[in-house]
């Protein structure tokens, strides 16, 4: 039996260092992707963005500010941070990784809307959750994802984290054995618009929706922007552009915009409204989906809001 | 707790130490070596089953307890109605168990329907506990032996408990017999350094079963099946035969990651799969699936009823009982009974006109590849095992009536509905077939992995420590999105 045991363990020996191996090219071919799921925890584990202004937000917040306009308006160095599909509390994690690395920005601008205020538990079955894996190794991101549902094996056990990826896998390893490069919706610093004609179909799909306002996101949003204030980071929150019938159906909106007028206040910080009274709002030529601007009205409101930036001299 | 999970690959190798060093080395003198080992494998058992819902492990418990105290009557029974009561009483105790958490609501909303009766207040709704089907049949099976004469009734407790919860086979067989199992745990277990690593090895190929072919296969089949009317019927049919394969790798990886944990433990379980897709008539599949359930139906249920010795009315019953009794088996469903029904109208023909054994060796016995014959035989048989897993895999017999309408229209999209691509598609075909080649490669052996190392490739033990290495990370890195075994629900 001992045998049996030695050998045992020898295999299993043998079996982690092939997955340490193997971690490390998937991760390292994964680093080298052009790929905007991988981009934003890349460049914010190399340390070296150290930017003047952050774009917070779920998928209005990385599509809808073009870091391209904001900087040469605004004379500033920007990035998007937005995580298409991820509530308040993933955003928050995602700054905490970023102000670990790179320390704190100037300026956040907050994208917030009528889903911001939500919490997701566990995200490792969200949408493009795989951006997470190739950069788990780090210390600040394994803080930040145990609180949003990595368990110990995915944290710790090299490779586990990609079981079930075929495709990332496939894509890590042809990526680092230089065979194939991937290129899939590249960002521009974080930033990647939405592209596709209008079709109206999430219109109807959202038929009398009611905004979240989750008691405990808005707990864990208000902290979070204490501690910018404690860190001198001034918060804009900003509601980007949605269609306009999109958000008369949206029941409570007027209690989710008192709230973030209220909160802002509070901070001393600014909300600026764009779903009301302007002008993009009210034609479909503007969106791909109600809400999600097309390239070029995205390159508009981006225009806009770096006026508008510029009139609150927030960067002076 | 499940094979497939992590909490499972940390408690097998605890219990495995335990079990061999604690339980077996450090007080092998004592004369409650057996004894202690067999409490440690009850104990396993229960915290394997309750991982899954500690309540039921009462149950369990219960029918442990009253299938040992009748097999104890039975044995004691000064005559043979005596010992005939006792065995009717636990066959009744256990069959209503079952009966009650699994068939009573079905039973009770056919009813009602029947008579349009409103079942208000009437439904249990309950759970149904876990391999409650397999731990009462087993339990039967040795209440019967005793009856029967085939086995001495136990006084070891203990050991009765070991045997009706082991756990590698307790959720989801095979279906031991007392015959078989009950006597290993009566006597001290060897170390085998071989059987052992043989049993690593059909754990292996059983995970590959299970995680790549029949996960992956999971992610087509079941978005057909929930949008089955959308589909094109060549999408249908090509779910059907993905249904078919996945059903094949789910039970019989789980049958093979129970045999293989079992046999770390020195306890040889049944055979409970002989490749079954290779079969050349509806009779010889029969022989080849789900094994542990057949042979019970046919040693408790059609030999005692007469089997195929009586009149040709008679066996047409006999046959009709067996086959919807274990389509009934599976679940308190019509469509399950009516795949019953459905391989009972196949096996008729055989059985009546003396075909029905006419294949007990294995097909291409010795040869490499099969004749033209052959392969059309095992074809034809695979196509007529795919329409009985439309039959089980519906929700309703309308459902099922509805598939078989869809697939029928060949070639026409019959909405927009978009159905996967070959990019990713070939995955998976690939692993279908990587299994099967494997599995027609072993079909002469217990199972398909059996003493590869003395196969000409694999005799090299490093190029076997890569092949284990490869098909470890394979079988994890490329698992599909289903998790629970689909036997489970059984």
């Amino acid at each position: 039996m001992r045998k049996f045991i030695v050998k045992g363990i020898g295999f299993g020996l043998l079996v982690w260092l092939f997955a340490v191996i193997l971690d490390m090219m998937v991760s390292f071919g994964l680093h080298k992707t052009d790929c905007y799921r991988y981009q934003t925890f890349n460049d914010i584990i190399k340390g070296e963005m150290k930017q003047d202004v952050l774009y917070m937000g779920n998928s209005r917040g990385f599509s809808h500010f073009n870091p391209r306009i904001i900087d040469s308006i605004c004379g500033v160095n920007s990035y998007s941070l937005g995580l298409g599909g991820y509530p308040i509390n993933a955003q928050i994690a995602a700054y905490h990784c970023y102000k670990a690395h790179n320390g704190t920005p100037r300026l956040i601008v907050q994208q917030v809307d009528f889903i911001t205020l939500n919490i997701i538990d566990d995200i490792r079955h969200q949408h493009d959750s795989e951006r997470f894996l190739p950069t788990v190794y780090d210390q600040t991101m394994r803080k930040e994802l145990k609180k949003l549902g990595y368990g110990f094996m995915e944290l710790y056990c090299p490779l586990y984290r990609y079981f079930g990826y075929q495709k990332v896998i496939k894509d890590g390893l042809l990526e680092f054995l230089r065979i194939r490069h991937y290129i899939d919706r590249p960002a521009y610093k974080g930033f990647s618009p939405e592209k596709g004609k209008w079709n109206g179909t999430n219109v109807a799909a959202m038929d009398s929706i009611t905004g979240i306002l989750n008691k405990e996101a808005i707990a864990l949003f208000e902290d979070y922007l204490f501690e910018c204030k404690e860190d001198g980071v001034y918060v804009l929150l900003v509601n980007s552009p949605v269609y306009a019938p999109t958000t008369k159906k949206v029941k409570n909106m007027g209690e989710v915009n008192n709230y973030f007028e209220n909160i802002a206040q509070k901070f001393g910080y600014k909300y600026l409204n764009y779903t009301e009274n302007y002008d993009l709002c009210d034609d479909t030529l503007n969106f791909c989906v109600s809400v999600h601007l097309n390239p070029t009205a995205t390159d508009k409101f981006s225009n806009d809001f770096a006026h508008d930036l510029n009139s609150l001299r927030l960067l002076k | 707790m499940l094979f497939n999970s992590i909490q499972f690959a940390i408690f097998l190798p605890i219990v495995f130490l335990l079990y061999w060093y604690v339980f077996d080395r450090f007080i092998s003198k004592s004369e409650w070596q057996l004894r202690l080992q067999n409490a440690f494998v009850v104990v396993a058992s229960y915290v394997f089953y309750g991982w899954w819902d500690w309540r039921f492990l009462l149950l369990i418990a219960f029918t442990s307890f009253c299938s040992w105290g009748s097999g104890l009557l039975i044995g004691k029974a000064e005559t043979k109605n005596r010992a005939k009561t006792w065995t009717t009483l636990n066959i009744v105790l256990n069959l209503g168990i079952l009966a009650l958490f699994k068939y009573y609501d079905f039973f009770v909303t056919e009813f009602a329907q029947l008579f349009h009766i409103s079942t208000d207040g009437l439904l249990l709704k309950v759970i149904l506990p876990v391999g409650i089907s397999f731990y009462t049949f087993q339990a039967l099976s040795y209440s019967i032996d005793v009856y029967r004469g085939k086995i001495e009734p136990t006084r070891d407790i203990v050991a009765f408990f070991a045997f009706i919860s082991f756990f590698p086979q307790l959720v989801a067989g095979p279906i031991e017999r007392a015959t078989n199992l009950l006597p290993q745990f009566l006597k001290r277990r060897e170390f085998d350094y071989d059987t052992a690593v043989d049993g690593m090895r059909q754990i292996l190929w059983g995970l590959f079963k299970k995680i790549v072919v029949a996960d992956n296969c999971a992610m087509f089949v079941d978005e057909v099946f929930s949008t089955y009317t959308e589909q094109s019927g060549s999408a249908l049919l090509l779910a059907a035969i993905f249904f078919t394969f996945q059903i094949y790798g789910d039970f019989s990886g789980y049958s093979d990651i129970a045999i293989g944990t079992a046999r770390l433990f020195g306890i040889k379980l049944m055979r409970n799969f002989n490749v079954p897709y290779f079969s050349r008539d509806i009779a010889e599949f029969w022989r080849r699936w789900h094994i542990s359930l057949t042979t019970w139906f046919r040693d408790y249920v059609y030999i005692p009823l007469g089997g195929s010795r009586v009149s040709k009315a008679k066996v047409v019953r006999n046959t009709f009982v067996i086959f919807l009794l274990s389509g009934f088996w599976h679940g308190a469903n019509w469509t399950f009974i009516a795949w019953g029904a459905y391989h009972a109208i196949l096996f008729l023909p055989l059985i009546l006109t003396g075909k029905n054994r006419k294949y007990t060796n294995q097909v291409a016995e010795g040869r490499i590849l099969p004749t033209i014959k052959e392969s059309g035989q095992m074809l034809l048989t695979f196509f007529l095992a795919v329409i009985g897993w439309i039959i089980f895999r519906a929700e309703s017999i309308g459902q099922a009536w509805e598939y078989f309408q869809g697939m029928l229209q060949f070639g026409t999209i019959r909405a927009s509905y978009r159905f996967f691509t070959w990019s990713e598609m070939w995955p998976t075909n690939l692993f279908i077939i990587i299994m099967m080649v494997v599995e027609w490669s072993g079909r002469e052996k217990e199972f398909a992995l059996c003493e590869i190392q003395k196969t000409k490739v694999f005799s090299n033990r490093f190029i076997r420590v890569i092949l284990y290495a490869v098909f470890l990370f394979v079988t994890f890195a490329l698992r599909g999105g289903s998790v629970e075994f689909i036997y489970f629900q059984f």
